[in-house]
């Protein structure tokens, strides 16, 4: 009894307990619940309103315009439609399409937001004649005088974790998608609040009858709370918490707001590292097109996906996402959602998938790091690869293809494994970058020689030389005699350096324009020395590069390493009349919803005068013409209306050569990584490939028309004296006006007593 | 330096329609000068015309030089984008207005006039430090075209005075005067 009453006391104080800790349980318990149903809503609403995705930025190349009069072949308009994408469709009447018949095209361009305006979409018909855009007309309205296609995108530039997306607004995507989803998904969508018990009941029922999981209960909003909000743990706490958000999300969402964040927020791939999301990648990234360009069979293939991106991968497993694809189109037309006949023809049709992915960054690897670092000076690399931001580049497709597949092409021809190379293409109006292609493989982002590979560079110095001779009319004409003779010079180290002619021979006097012509070493020693180290050196500096220190006269013959896209600014200055500008690979970042954030602009700085360096590129016509760079006939014809330098290192390891039209200017560079030599000289090497490009783009002829202040002179060729037009050996040479040769040819004082005794003639008369 | 810029206020607006040189009556285009479509109306000669290129004959060896091409006309393409630099320009959004010249200028790049244009919106915008180098490029393309140079020089003597050169400056004004001489000496 006792003991009884003891349990009983006993039993009765642990109830009491009980009741006291249950009592303090409830009364701790219940406002942790509700400060942990408030923290909930507070990171439902949080993360849904504030920036939802960290968007990779968008790279796009320069856009192609259209006008009367452009130098476009119409296979290079083909080629940029490709590079967009365009289909090539009978009526060419959708956006994105576009028909060729002959040389006739139809275009129907995609609208585009562009920095600095919107361009909408147009169904153009194109004409040329022979290289040329010769006619616009645009549907019924008559003449067009520009279009801007849209840009080609070329690359990403992604965040730390590689999510994807293109971010689409509901009223953009096809309603098709949406039912589809739906019926696939989530039947009650527009009726639950988050969570669907009907859904619950219909999956159990399926998934009894088939005896395994073949349908999820988790409504839309469930899945998004899901991926958006939660692990991927399948705990019971983890399916309380999931149901709770979804609640809470319906709470303060509309439908609408809900379905839009989940189109673009579901996983439907994997691209390497990258992982796509959304429906805007996804269209994409299987179709190369944009989501609302996509026909039914397409959108029943990205709504099949959703239930599972790997095991449905159309590129993988072709006949499981058909299968798939299939059930999801009679399921359609089940519902009514579309007609019987459309739903058996989209059956009908293939997967249609482009067989790659594109996208990602790889694309144009080597040009894409010029743009990142042309950024870095002005972006955080964070903001680059969240904010969504727009990056118009100034590659140009057409070129960039052109370029790597010339080096290609060569490359190919020597069979030389360890050969690499570099292009770099400019437009010389603007100093924009057209193309870069970094090595033999251009899809490789590895070693990036066009930016990277510091080589000597040879000939390539001598205009530099030359202008710094020409900006001195009293003293150099192209006509000038220059001494091709030995020459010994004595170091401050006590070494001689005893510079040769590549073929080993002297010629005695030779004139200016000659001896830049066929790239003779020892004239431009002696011009040299005789101009001094420090103009040449001003010369180089002013032409763009940044001159060796300490320099040594063996400057003269190019001992000083340059990377291709240094001489590239070289050159340009020369092309552009010695006007320098900075190298654009940027001209605008603008943000996702349009706003301008930055311009790259256009600058122009004299450098040089306009006479002397017209007549430096009178002189590397000359090479192309009848020089070391004549072999360009092959592939330009006769006397192209180009001009450029070839250059060559010590015992053929590096192969250059610069050369340009009017508007478009090309530096390529051959060479082993180990710096071996590669049996190629400027000529047989880095010419042919830049010639093989130039015949494969369009340009602008270089017509040399002198400039004020340059006028032509006859030169006696052999001597380098004042000539006249009737005198035998003479040349005319354009000259500095006021500077001709100080003394005149003894042809002239002859001819010049036979005038004067005419006049005395007439006088009489 | 606040009255010469008041001096420019004025000189601008003329400046501009100078550009389509002497083809009176000049026709009130507004304030950027638009090149007009075909080359027989054209006020402003294509530089091609103006600075003929001189008979440099090739030396002996070679072939003589190509014969002259016939002077391009503007596209129709490069006038539209100038006239909507005009109008972005006139309604204060100068870098709309630099844009449209930039594009303008990848169509016609050998035309001075879309050049000068550029540097005059740099100037509205106070981007002093980018005219000069607009100008002489202008220059370079203007051949035999004084008046066109004479007002080149004249932006350039200004922005140098606001910058602070000035004997640069001067120098610039008389290269101007002794232009626009000779633009009405001929």
């Amino acid at each position: 009894m006792a003991r009884s009453t003891k349990r009983a006391r006993a039993s009765n104080g642990w109830a009491k307990r009980l009741r006291w800790l249950l009592l303090l349980g409830i009364l701790f318990a219940l406002p942790l619940a509700g400060i942990y149903g408030l923290w909930l809503d507070y990171r439902v609403t949080t993360q849904f309103e504030g920036k939802r995705w960290a968007l990779p930025a968008r790279v796009y190349a320069r856009p192609l315009e259209v006008y009367e009069g452009a130098n476009l072949r119409p296979d290079n308009l083909e080629a940029e439609l490709r590079a967009l994408d365009y289909r090539q469709e009978a009526a060419g009447r959708q956006p994105g399409t576009y028909m060729r018949r002959g040389n006739d095209f139809r275009v129907t361009t995609r609208a585009f937001q562009f920095p600095d305006g919107s361009e909408p979409s147009r169904t153009l018909d194109i004409g040329f004649a022979g290289r040329q855009v010769s006619s616009m007309r645009s549907d019924g309205n008559g003449v067009v005088d520009l279009v801007r296609l849209d840009p080609a995108l070329i690359g990403s530039i992604y965040p730390a974790h590689q999510e994807d997306r293109i971010l689409v607004k509901l009223e953009e995507v096809p309603p098709l998608l949406v039912d589809a989803l739906l019926a696939l998904e989530d039947r009650d969508f527009f009726q639950h609040h988050g969570i669907s018990f009907t859904g619950v009941g219909r999956a159990m029922l399926a998934n009894l009858q088939a005896g395994r999981v073949v349908q999820g209960g988790s409504t839309i909003t469930q899945q998004l709370v899901k991926n958006f909000y939660l692990s991927s743990e399948r705990t019971i706490i983890r399916k309380l918490n999931e149901a709770a958000m979804a609640l809470l999300l319906e709470a303060h969402y509309s439908k609408q707001e809900i379905l839009e964040a989940y189109l673009n927020e579901v996983y439907l791939g994997q691209d390497g590292a990258r992982s796509i999301h959304g429906f805007g990648m996804a269209a994409d990234y299987y179709f190369a097109r944009p989501l609302n360009e996509l026909a039914p069979h397409q959108l029943a293939l990205l709504a099949a996906l959703v239930k599972g991106p790997s095991y449905y991968d159309p590129r993988r497993y072709p006949q499981r996402a058909r299968e798939r694809r299939d059930l999801v189109l009679r399921m359609l037309a089940e519902l009514g959602q579309l007609d019987g006949p459309a739903a058996q023809a989209a059956r009908g049709r293939s997967l249609d998938v482009t067989p790659k992915g594109r996208g990602g960054d790889s694309r144009y690897p080597a040009f894409m790091e010029l743009v990142k670092q042309h950024l870095q000076r002005d972006y955080r690399a964070d903001d680059l690869a969240s904010e969504g931001l727009r990056i118009f580049t100034t590659l140009a497709p057409s070129v960039q293809d052109a370029a790597e597949q010339a080096l290609a092409a060569r490359l190919r021809q020597w069979k030389d494994k360890e050969l690499e190379g570099a292009v770099i293409t400019l437009n010389v109006d603007d100093g924009s970058v057209l193309a870069l292609v970094g090595g033999r493989d251009p899809r490789f982002a590895g070693f990036n020689r066009a930016l990277s590979a510091r080589r000597q560079i040879g000939s390539l110095i001598k205009p530099a030389v030359y202008l710094a001779a020409l900006e001195r009319p009293n003293k150099y004409g192209l006509g000038t005699l220059l001494p091709d003779e030995p020459i010994s010079l004595r170091g401050s180290n006590g070494e001689t350096w005893t510079p040769r002619n590549y073929d080993g021979e002297t010629r005695g006097p030779v004139p200016l324009w000659e001896a830049l012509g066929n790239s003779y070493n020892l004239p431009v020693v002696h011009v040299g020395l005789d101009v001094g180290m420090r103009p040449v050196l001003d010369s180089i500096e002013r032409l763009g590069l940044e001159p060796p220190q300490p320099a040594y006269p063996s400057l003269f013959l190019g001992a000083a390493s340059y990377t291709p896209l240094q001489v590239a600014q070289m050159y340009h200055t020369l092309a552009s009349g010695g006007f320098r500008s900075d190298l654009r690979a940027v001209r605008a970042v603008m943000t996702r919803d349009g706003r301008v954030l930055t311009r790259y602009p256009l600058i122009v700085e004299r450098a040089f005068e306009t006479a002397p360096v017209f007549l430096v590129n009178y002189a590397l016509q000359g090479v192309v013409w009848n020089g070391t760079g004549r072999a360009a006939a092959n592939w330009l014809g006769p006397q192209p209306q180009v001009a450029g330098k070839t250059g060559t290192t010590d015992d053929t390891r590096d192969s250059w050569f610069a050369g340009f039209s009017a508007d478009t200017l090309a530096v390529v560079w051959l060479g082993r990584d180990d710096n071996g030599k590669t049996g190629l000289t400027g000529a047989s090497g880095a010419l042919t490939v830049w010639s093989e490009l130039f015949a494969a783009i369009d340009w602008r002829p270089l017509e040399l028309y002198a400039p004020d202040g340059i006028e032509p002179m006859w030169i006696e060729r052999d001597t380098g004296l004042l000539s006249a037009d009737y005198c035998s050996g003479a040349v005319s040479l354009p000259y500095v006006r006021g500077f001709p040769p100080e003394r005149a040819s003894s042809c002239i004082d002859e001819r010049n007593l036979i005038d004067r005794a005419s006049d005395w003639l007439k006088g009489i008369l | 330096m606040k009255a010469s810029r008041l001096k420019l206020a004025i000189v601008l607006p003329s400046l501009l329609v100078a550009a389509c040189v002497s083809r009176p009556p000049v026709e009130d285009r507004g304030e950027i000068y638009v090149p007009p479509p075909s080359p027989q109306s054209s006020p402003v000669q294509p530089p091609v015309q103006q600075s003929r290129p001189p008979e440099v004959a090739r030396p002996v060896e070679r072939a003589p030089a190509p014969p002259t091409a016939a002077a391009p006309a503007i596209p129709a393409a490069a006038r539209q984008l100038a006239l909507r630099a005009e109008r972005a320009s006139q309604g204060g959004d100068h870098e709309a207005a630099a844009a449209s010249l930039e594009r303008a200028l990848r169509i016609a790049p050998s035309n001075p006039v879309l050049w000068q244009n550029l540097a005059v919106v740099r100037y509205r915008q106070r981007d002093y430090a980018k005219v000069e180098g607009l100008a002489l490029k202008s220059n370079s393309l203007a051949g035999a075209n004084a008046s066109l140079r004479a007002e080149n020089w004249r932006l350039i003597a200004e922005v140098r005075r606001v910058l602070g050169d000035r004997r640069g400056a001067d120098a610039a004004t008389q290269e101007a005067r002794r232009l626009g001489a000779a633009a009405r000496a001929d």
